[in-house]
């Protein structure tokens, strides 16, 4: 925490050492949320850059209200979920909204052909690309709560302030997400 | 915590009692309830598996790490916008050399090379002010008008 004012003490003078030691510290945390929520190698690199480009711009806006990575990851999140509706609207991808899900899901998969039930293994590639496939059809919000909590492991009361949203609501929505998400993969393996 | 997750009609009671336990929202009897219900039913203990293992699957998914260079990406992009103002450029600490400076280094050390050591340096070329008529490829002989 000490270190941290001291960062933000550095990166309020422009201090390109400080914001190198910044960068250095949180681009991987950055990129892998990015990363998740995206879904997209090049576009999640892209992104974190422009991360760190706006924690450059506009440090002076941090007023230590929550702590300094809280604040480093609602900047992320916020250009990830942008990028996101960009690409929707960019008609990039075919992300459905995850409560389309339920339809979607019976939809035939190269892969359920190839894959043991996820009681039957551990965590291999497969399951990997199936999760990652099971989170872009959640929608950006469901998406990212899901990605802080249970990839980047954060309390509900910083994805609270993250996301910008009541905590009882982070809940109900990561509840939603998870059994979204449950269900997706149920059916990709049934198949 | 179960009464406020009641309002989420939808959404399956056993779901909602997985979530619960998997984040320790249940108190000391509700665990019991599950413990002793995962004892004796088969199905019920199944389905817990499943929820467990793909929510495990979740939260051991690998970091993905951001590229090497991303460090100098990201002052590449903050040195374009802000015009040079931050993140110069200072050719002696720069790991690689524009191939343009190259190219110039090369031409002047082959000119300066040229100058010195390959310029012509045909001797007979300081009677050129003698001659009274320009040289020509005959013979000697044959230059002697008849």
């Amino acid at each position: 925490m000490l270190q941290d004012r001291k960062l933000v003490r550095r990166l309020r003078q422009r201090d390109e050492e400080a914001f190198c030691e910044l960068v250095r510290v949180y681009q991987h945390k950055v990129f892998n949320v990015i990363y998740r929520i995206l879904g997209d190698r090049a576009e999640a690199e892209d992104v974190a850059q422009e991360v760190f480009v706006a924690i450059f711009k506009y440090i002076d806006g941090f007023r230590g209200e929550s702590k300094f990575s809280t604040w480093v990851y609602r900047i992320a999140t916020n250009h990830a979920r942008n990028r996101l509706k960009y690409l929707k609207r960019r008609s990039y991808r075919d992300h459905q909204n995850f409560e389309d899900s339920h339809d979607s899901v019976k939809e035939s998969s190269p892969l359920s052909a190839t894959i043991d039930r996820p009681d039957d293994l551990l965590l291999g590639k497969e399951l990997e690309t199936v999760i990652q496939a099971g989170l872009e059809t959640l929608s950006e919000i469901h998406r990212t709560i899901l990605v802080l909590r249970d990839v980047e492991h954060l309390s509900y009361q910083e994805i609270a302030v993250i996301v910008d949203l009541p905590e009882g609501t982070v809940k109900s929505r990561l509840f939603r997400a998870r059994v979204a998400l449950k269900e997706y993969i149920v059916a990709r393996y049934d198949e | 915590m179960l009464a406020e997750m009641e309002s989420e009609a939808e959404l399956s009671e056993q779901d909602m009692l997985f979530n619960a336990y998997l984040e320790g929202d249940l108190d000391g009897g509700e665990r019991e309830d599950f413990a002793r219900r995962l004892e004796t039913d088969a199905e019920f203990r199944k389905s817990w598996e499943q929820f467990e293992n793909i929510m495990g699957g979740i939260r051991r998914l690998p970091m993905e790490f951001a590229p090497d260079d991303f460090v100098n990406r990201v002052q590449g992009r903050i040195r374009s916008r802000s015009n040079g103002r931050f993140f110069a450029d200072n050719m002696l600490f720069r790991e690689t050399m524009p191939y343009e400076v190259v190219a110039v280094v090369m031409m002047i050390v082959m000119a300066t090379t040229y100058l010195f050591f390959g310029a012509p340096n045909d001797v007979k070329m300081h009677d050129v002010k003698d001659l009274e008529r320009p040289p020509s490829l005959n013979t000697p002989a044959q230059d002697v008008a008849p």
